[in-house]
């Protein structure tokens, strides 16, 4: 039948008749309906900041660690060597020191996060080499005395980049060596390491051989507790497993849990866990909200049917079926919560859009949010409108014509 | 004469129990087909209530009303609304138009609850406004009308659909004579074209235009009677 066309057509006539009543009624829906659609698209675009932020800092790696309280073993150069000839789809082997001491430059002395490694630990890190050359394996395996640091720390210890071949010093347990520049890396460009260093004293950034880092400074490359191993992301976490079993078999630790392997992808299953947990707790405001917004339509729904007692009763005389009122009052209450969720949707995407663009965010809008949510929103329509509808349609048209 | 409307026995209470008010007591009635009727009475003589038994809008107490000889007392809602659709077109005093919707949509009204589809029921919403005189009034919402313009869309949406059975409940109440008299003629013409017409009504001015009178009072039919005075336009 044509009549759902009629339906409408008389819904829209009484949104219009009732301008101002209309608006106040859906404002609960836009308001809800916008929350949603920001949560979402907000939740989306900071799960892939948070991402692709962790993927710089961390770079894709695993870590191999031995528990020294399980065994007396520990690990050595024979074990990355090991690794290195037995796995070969890993991008690189290092072990992995990570101490904070001084670094002393013709323009001043810093405090210093020095990093020792071997020459994959450039895999660690985003940002590339601009200046001069990462170390390379020979000049670790022949234990040179030479680092990188970033671009920033150039200027402040030597006021200039241009600072390749130069000598810095380097103090460690108060023991120093002097090393040479060999590369200078792109500032850190992540906002959430510059959040947290903001709040501390300057430090510069350094990394070295582990080779003479060991030798310099009293550490023995003999007894490693952590081996990082590198691997392009999508075998990572296979590889990171295979490296453990091998570690495991060499060491004759089968059984026994003392040798540990994490991996990134360790870390992006819990974030999802968070992040998850905490978009799903913003929709719950939200869908309350709408629910409020729902019982407003259903108030106003019932102010509409006692108003139009007379109409309802005029429509049944002429014989209007319970059904046909009941499509009528439906499709008003539907057609009601579809403009304000259409509405919603807009004023939600305008919002995420602003805020995304404030925090640096990408915005995330996906064809299937929207559509939900204007499905939902005529959800919401029908279900609050039903017992309004109902009690018009249940209506005895000899009572509803008297008054 | 073939029988259209039969009512036995009917009774209609209101408030059952110690204050209960008895609007019908016991009446029965029987309408042809084809038949000019008027139902008189005093206000708070059950005319009303009678009134609506027949129009299908309410159900008795006791008693039965066959349409048709179908047994209509007892039907559900939805059957009711069906029976009122096809059978029966109503004039109310009041006109009973809807504010929001123009002339030619309140006439379209009823055919559209029986399914009828545009271009058909356009063809004969126009058809009935026309045979009421008004043309030129389609687009105007109520409103926007006189009385007399208003009760002449009601009968356009009674008639619109083709019922046998045309009731009209103090059609010219609360019209001025002028109009009064334009509504009457219409009346009888569209009762003339073969239509059963019952008007109910208190005005014996309204009641001697019909064939036959039915004097009503506390609940009973005192009395029915051919109007001698009858006469044809």
């Amino acid at each position: 039948m044509g009549t759902v066309k009629e339906y409408f057509k008389s819904a829209i006539n009484q949104m219009k008749h009732n301008g101002y009543r209309t608006f106040m009624t859906m404002l609960g829906i836009v308001i809800g309906i916008a929350a949603v659609i920001a949560v979402v698209s907000l939740g989306n675009g900071m799960t892939e900041f948070v991402k692709s932020e962790i993927n710089n800092l961390t770079g894709n790696y695993g870590l191999l660690m031995i528990d020294s309280t399980k065994t007396t073993e520990l690990l050595t150069p024979d074990d990355m060597r090991l690794l290195e000839e037995t796995i070969p789809d890993l991008n690189g082997v290092s072990p992995n020191f990570d101490v904070t001491g001084k670094v002393k430059g013709p323009r001043g002395t810093y405090m210093a996060d020095i990093n020792a490694g071997s020459e994959a630990f450039q895999m660690a890190v985003a940002d590339p080499v601009v200046r001069g050359q990462y170390f390379s394996r020979q000049q670790v395996d022949s234990g040179q005395r030479v680092c990188v640091m970033l671009r920033e720390n150039a200027v402040r210890l030597f006021g200039t980049e241009d600072c390749i071949g130069q000598e810095i010093e380097v103090t460690v347990g108060g023991m120093t060596a002097s090393y040479t520049v060999v590369g200078l890396r792109d500032n850190i460009d992540s906002q959430m390491y510059n959040m947290v260093v903001s709040e501390m004293d300057y430090f510069a950034v350094l990394e070295v051989p582990y080779t003479a880092f060991a030798n310099d400074f009293g550490y023995d490359i003999d007894k490693l507790y952590t081996i990082v191993v590198f691997a392009n992301q999508d075998v990572l976490q296979k590889k990171v497993d295979e490296a453990q079993q091998v570690l495991t078999n060499a060491h004759g630790l089968r059984g026994t849990d003392a040798i540990t392997a994490f991996s990134m992808a360790d870390v992006s299953e819990e974030l999802d866990t968070i992040l998850g947990a905490a978009s799903k707790f913003l929709i719950l405001v939200a869908v309350i909200s709408l629910v409020v917004g729902g019982i407003g339509i259903m108030n106003i729904m019932l102010v509409s049917v006692t108003e139009r007692t007379r109409e309802i009763g005029i429509r049944k005389s002429i014989g209007a079926r319970t059904s046909a009122i009941m499509a009528q009052f439906l499709s008003e209450s539907a057609l009601l919560t579809l403009t304000g969720g259409i509405i919603g949707i807009i004023l939600g995407l305008g919002l995420s859009a602003l805020i995304c663009s404030l925090l640096g965010f990408k915005l995330i809008v996906t064809f299937g949010t929207v559509v939900g949510a204007a499905f939902f929103s005529v959800a919401i329509g029908l279900f609050f409108g039903l017992y309004p509808a109902r009690k018009a349609a249940k209506m005895k048209p000899i009572d509803a014509l008297r008054l | 004469m073939k029988k259209l409307v039969e009512i036995k026995d009917v009774s209609k209470i209101y408030n059952p129990g110690e204050n209960e008010v008895r609007a019908l007591n016991h009446v029965s009635l029987t309408i042809g087909e084809k038949e000019f009727v008027a139902i008189i009475g005093q206000s708070g003589s059950g005319k009303s209530t009678l009134m609506n038994m027949l129009g299908c809008l309410d159900t008795p107490t006791s008693g039965k009303y066959f349409l048709h000889g179908q047994d209509v007392s007892h039907m559900t809602d939805d059957e009711q609304s069906d029976i009122r659709n096809r059978e029966i077109g109503f004039i109310f005093q009041g006109f009973n138009l809807i504010q929001s919707l123009t002339a030619l949509e309140n006439v379209e009204l009823p055919l559209i609850y029986r399914g009828v589809g545009k271009k058909e029921r356009e063809r004969l919403a126009n058809a009935a406004l026309n045979s009421v005189g008004l043309e030129k009034r389609k687009t105007h919402r109520p409103n926007e009308m006189s009385g007399g313009q208003q009760q002449r869309v009601a009968i356009a949406r009674a008639i619109a659909q083709a019922p046998p059975i045309l009731l009209a409940d103090e059609p010219t109440g609360n019209l001025d004579s002028a109009s009064s008299k334009e509504i009457i003629k219409i009346i009888k013409r569209l009762y003339s074209e073969g239509r059963t017409v019952i008007i109910i009504t208190h005005d014996p001015g309204i009641a001697k235009q019909a064939k036959r009178i039915i004097t009503i009072s506390d609940g009973k039919i005192q009395s029915d009677i051919i109007n001698p005075d009858y006469k044809e336009d």
